[in-house]
C-alpha cells in the first residue's frame, strides 16, 4: 500500500516502531508487525487508518485496504 | 460505531545520550467505541498516535505504553537535548485533519446533550490549553516529577 500512495516514503525500524516519513509528514508509531517484538503480532487496521490519514494518503489507501473503506 | 471528545495527557522523564528531558503533554484524543464493542482511541494532538482495548479505560492505558515507548525510542535516536525536543514538538503539533474534524463534531453533539460518557469527568474545552512542554533537567529534583491527570471529557 505505502508503495502505491506513498511513493518515495521511508520505513526506519526503531526499538518499539516502525518510523514512517512521507513528504512533511512522519508518522513514528507504527507497531512492528509480525516480524517485530509487539506480542499481539498482526497490525490492527486502526493503526494504519490513523497512519494514512496523517500522511494525507487516506484515499488511496482506501483503494488498496478494504478494511478502510 | 461512536465518537467521543476526549482530553488526554502524557507526563514523561526520559534520559537520552548526555541529556535527562521532562515531556508534558495536554492534548486531545477522539475515542470510538466500534459496533463489537471495543475501543480505539486515536491522537488529535499530538496526531500520529493510536491504540485500542476492550474497554475505554485499556485503551486509555495502551496509548500511554505507546507514548513512553515513543520517546523512549526519540531519546535514544537524538544525538542531543535540542533534537530531542525538536522532534517531541513536531509529534505534537502534526495532525490531521479527518480526526480533528471529528473530534470537533463529537464535542458539538456534547454541547448539545446528545452525548456523554460516564464516569469521566466532562470538561470544558473552549477553557483548555493544548500545549506541549519539553524542557532539559540539570539537576533532578523531586519536584520534576508529575503524574498526568486522568482521561476527560471533553464538552
Amino acid at each position: 500500500m505505502l508503495e502505491t500512495c506513498a511513493p518515495g516514503h521511508t520505513r526506519t525500524e526503531t526499538t518499539h516502531y516502525w518510523r514512517v516519513a512521507f513528504g512533511t509528514k512522519v508518522y513514528p508509531t507504527l507497531p512492528l508487525g509480525k516480524h517485530g517484538s509487539r506480542r499481539d503480532s498482526e497490525i490492527q487496521v486502526g493503526h494504519v487508518k490513523k497512519m494514512v490519514r496523517l500522511l494525507e494518503i487516506l484515499e488511496c489507501a482506501k483503494r488498496q485496504i478494504e478494511q478502510l473503506r | 460505531m461512536k465518537n467521543y471528545p476526549l482530553l488526554c495527557g502524557f507526563r514523561e522523564m526520559v534520559a537520552g545520550d548526555g541529556f535527562l528531558a521532562s515531556v508534558a503533554i495536554d492534548g486531545r484524543a477522539l475515542g470510538v467505541q466500534e459496533d463489537d464493542g471495543t475501543w480505539w482511541i486515536y491522537g488529535v494532538n499530538p496526531g500520529a498516535i493510536a491504540e485500542t482495548g476492550a474497554t475505554l479505560a485499556e485503551a486509555h492505558a495502551a496509548l500511554l505504553r505507546a507514548f513512553k515507548a515513543y520517546t523512549l525510542d526519540v531519546a535514544s535516536e537524538s544525538k542531543d537535548f535540542a533534537a530531542f525536543d525538536r522532534e517531541v514538538r513536531r509529534f505534537f503539533e502534526q495532525g490531521d485533519q479527518e480526526t480533528r474534524a471529528e473530534w470537533e463534531a463529537a464535542v458539538v453533539e456534547v454541547r448539545a446533550g446528545r452525548l456523554d460518557l460516564d464516569p469521566l469527568p466532562k470538561v470544558d474545552s473552549r477553557q483548555s490549553v493544548f500545549a506541549v512542554r519539553v524542557h532539559q533537567i540539570a539537576t533532578p529534583t523531586p519536584a520534576e516529577n508529575q503524574l498526568a491527570e486522568g482521561l476527560k471529557f471533553a464538552a
